[in-house]
């Protein structure tokens, strides 16, 4: 009897296995069942919509197809598969910089990705650049200088001390050519103007042509943007960002997804933090910080920015041992502290900025490159001397300097007036040196807080990748308004674009943990492009008030009285002249 | 001359032989003509998938795939290798790397991306995401990206409460699927189609 009911249990407990193993199996068959079907539903969805024919899909559309289509009925058409062919397989090698990408990518996750692209962005605009004033501006000068210029200028700098730059091809005013100087159909004066244009031109189809394909990449639906209508939905179905390659990074996005649901949870449940009445010690701090001390900052930003920018020779002569960098080295600092101190102030009264904190430091730097050109353009009215006195940025014209200056600004009909060397390269040599300044500083500061927090505080910090756009931002407004000064500011740029790429990576590797904060990827590029965008537009009106306003003709190419859009305009209408006299000339015969 | 011809011919045929296994031409044609890549990224992934094969093997098992860079710290790893294994075994031929490789790049369309996703949240594979299975795969989803093991530093918003998640899920639920009729394909769209991180997000990038 207990052998039977033994084996009952065995025979129990066996079935029991079989139908664990048999349910088991189900469910597998089942999900794989499940899986086949939802797999075939996705591929026959996209047969549907033609979306499997990607080599359709590959070709070119519009005008780029007409392009090739033409180019297919003048070459041949072997050649041009050949030399597809080969740019296919090669284009990777055109592109720097990817694999630091893509390691930036995984390790911090495609926000900041994006914002090392947008930096290698604008390096690369700047390399394009760079050529064209090279090939257009540079070139020509090597091969054919003006007669001010000596090669031996470089050779005798202790005689030149400050100026012994000012006649070479790095500035505008050493393109000194005079009337008949210059042969043939290539002129410095126009062309000159010519490669600005360009510039402005080259810059917006860049960006233009960047925005379109993002916006094509992702469709109407980025104008769309409403992520405020499905907040949990955004937060659970979009957030999660695929890049991600290291556990570190993982953990750190799940750590801010989570922070964002309980933060979003509390807001849903009412839960505000509010300040008691009953602790007064934090009222005061908060009304102190927002009423008194932060109006306090921006007045007092402001006002060191004017100070700085229109007092250029006195801080010069009170800092003689920075002589020439003073004031773009003490404009960079004011530039860097007042965004963190706000950021201290805003601590201070529990507040939650945007990226507007910049905003007023931005349009400060603006302010910089603008008045440059106002002070490039006072260089040619002329202003008695009072005493010896000029305002600064001019010199008073006297007897002893009429017969020796560099350039003939202080000439023997001008003494007793307050006249300017060469404003153009007094602005030129400004500018380049705050971009230069700029870039030093800005990531000096950076490596210096990232290691500091590193080795004090042992633990990373989180990079600020809203604040590194608009840095970069300024210093290309900064390269546009300085290209109208000097050909080689497009390759300054260039330099410093490369240096922050490589400092920033550094210091983003070596000492900042992954981003908790779950960044959108698509607002940070359309804001990093979108500023781009606006800040050209900004900076072509203080390049069109000056190719609109009479030279001094005291240095560059454009005589005295004539601006660049008129020199322009007398070579088109020279040329149509000339067009016609053949035209006649050829019908009489 | 001959013993140059030798040496660079014994170059040339070492060098091939460090490029390692190599796609026929015909083969070359079909993924190129069929795949959002050119022959080099074909080229690149053929190497990386043979890399990570075990000897003698011609598909990727599951071991194998969450073993590689871009799927280590993806939580949906095994769904997406399940999906993309297209019977749910998790095995992958080349052929079908290649597609989950060109699915995540950044050369495929929005709606492609669409499309699997929706796929990858069709669990029961009815082309609709039922209001049932909705919420507990928003359930397993959610734990998927909150939750880590963070035993170091166990304060109270280390993990999201049970309740916290059923809270979250409801308000998804609210918005996205209102009426408890279930998402089909048209309606997952238009939600996806007002989170454009979502097509930022949805990418791998298996070329090096």
């Amino acid at each position: 009897m207990a052998l039977k009911n033994d084996n009952k249990n065995v025979g129990n407990a066996r079935e029991e296995v079989f139908d664990t193993i048999s349910t088991t199996e189900a469910a597998e068959s089942t999900k794989r069942y499940q899986i086949s079907r939802a797999a075939a539903k996705a591929k026959g969805r996209i047969t549907l919509l033609g979306l499997d024919h990607v080599r359709e899909n590959k070709k070119n559309k519009g005008l780029w197809a007409l392009l090739e289509d033409r180019m297919q009925q003048v070459l041949d058409p072997d050649k041009l598969d050949k030399a597809k062919d080969w740019f296919e397989r090669n284009k990777d090698s055109f592109s720097i910089w990817t694999s630091t990408l893509k390691s930036i990518e995984g390790k911090f996750g495609s926000a900041v990705m994006v914002t090392f692209e947008f930096l290698r962005f604008v390096f690369l605009l700047n390399v394009i650049l760079s050529s064209m004033w090279i090939v257009f501006i540079v070139f020509p000068f090597f091969a054919r200088p003006p007669d001010s210029y000596s090669w031996h200028l470089l050779e005798s700098r202790q005689s030149k001390k400050d100026h012994y730059l000012d006649s070479t091809w790095f500035f505008y005013g050493g393109y000194n050519y005079t009337s008949g100087e210059q042969k043939g159909w290539y002129r410095t004066d126009y062309m000159y103007t010519v490669i600005i244009g360009m510039t402005l031109f080259v810059t917006l189809a860049a960006v233009l042509g960047r925005m379109a394909v993002r916006i094509m990449g992702s469709g109407d639906y980025t104008n769309a943007y409403t992520g405020a209508g499905y907040p949990f939905a955004t937060a659970i179905l979009a957030n999660w960002d695929f890049h991600l390659t290291t556990l570190e990074s993982s953990s750190n996005l799940k750590r801010g997804i989570r922070m964002r649901l309980h933060e979003m949870l509390a807001d849903c449940a009412e839960i505000q933090q509010e300040i008691a009445t009953t602790d007064k010690k934090k009222l005061y701090k908060r009304n102190v910080a927002l009423f008194l001390l932060f109006p306090l900052l921006m007045i007092s930003t402001v006002a060191a920015v004017i100070f700085l920018v229109s007092k250029q020779a006195t801080i010069d002569s009170s800092l003689r041992f920075m002589e020439g960098f003073a004031q773009p080295f003490l404009l960079a600092a004011v530039n860097i502290s007042s965004p963190r101190l706000i950021r201290m102030l805003v601590q201070m009264e529990d507040w939650k900025p945007s990226t507007a904190d910049q905003g007023h430091c931005f349009i400060g730097r603006l302010y910089v490159v603008i008045e440059q050109a106002r002070v490039a353009k006072e260089g040619s009215s002329m202003k008695a001397c009072h005493s010896g006195k000029c305002k600064d940025g001019l010199i008073c014209c006297l007897e002893k300097d009429a017969y020796e200056s560099v350039w003939p600004t202080c000439r023997p009909s001008k003494i007793g007036y307050c006249v300017a060397d060469c404003a153009d390269n007094a602005v030129a040599k400004l500018l380049l040196e705050l971009i230069i300044s700029s870039t030093l500083i800005d990531n000096a500061v950076e490596g210096a807080k990232g290691y500091f927090v590193l080795y004090y505080f042992k633990h990373r910090q989180q990079m600020a990748i809203e604040d590194m756009p608009i840095r970069v931002v300024y210093i290309q407004a900064v390269v546009w308004v300085a290209s109208m000064f000097s050909p080689i500011a497009a390759t300054l740029g260039a330099i410093c674009n490369c240096v922050s790429f490589l400092s920033l990576k550094e210091v983003l590797m070596r000492t900042c943990a992954p981003m908790e904060k779950a960044y959108s990827a698509s607002s940070t590029s359309d804001i990093t492009y979108g500023l781009l965008l606006i800040t050209l537009i900004l900076s072509s009106i203080p390049i069109v008030f000056r190719l609109t306003s009479p030279s001094s003709g005291i240095c560059g190419p454009v005589k005295e009285g004539l601006s660049s859009y008129q020199v322009i305009a007398n070579y088109i209408e020279l040329y149509f002249c000339e067009l016609r006299y053949h035209k006649c000339t050829a019908q009489c015969n | 001359m001959q013993s140059l011809r030798r040496a660079w011919s014994w170059l040339r045929r070492r060098q091939q032989e460090d490029q390692g296994p190599q796609l026929s031409a015909e083969d070359m044609g079909y993924y190129t003509e069929n795949s959002f890549f050119s022959a080099r990224e074909v080229a690149v992934l053929y190497k990386k998938f043979h890399a990570m094969c075990k000897e003698g093997w011609n598909v990727l098992t599951h071991e194998d795939l969450t073993s590689i860079e871009e799927m280590l710290a993806n939580p949906f790893a095994p769904r997406i290798l399940e999906l993309f294994s297209e019977d749910g075994s998790g095995f992958l031929t080349f052929e079908k790397f290649v597609n989950m490789a060109g699915v995540f790049s950044a050369k495929s369309p929005p709606e492609v991306k669409m499309i699997w996703a929706f796929a990858l949240w069709d669990f029961d594979g009815d082309d609709v995401i039922g209001d049932e299975s909705l919420a507990d795969d928003l359930k397993q989803g959610i734990s998927l990206i909150t939750q880590t093991d963070e035993s170091s530093n166990p304060s109270a918003l280390a993990t999201l409460g049970e309740e916290q998640i059923d809270e979250v899920v409801s308000r998804v639920l609210q918005e996205i699927d209102p009426n408890n009729y279930g998402l089909n394909y048209a309606d997952f769209r238009k939600v996806l189609q007002r989170m454009p991180d979502f097509i930022n997000n949805f990418h791998m990038n298996f070329i090096a």
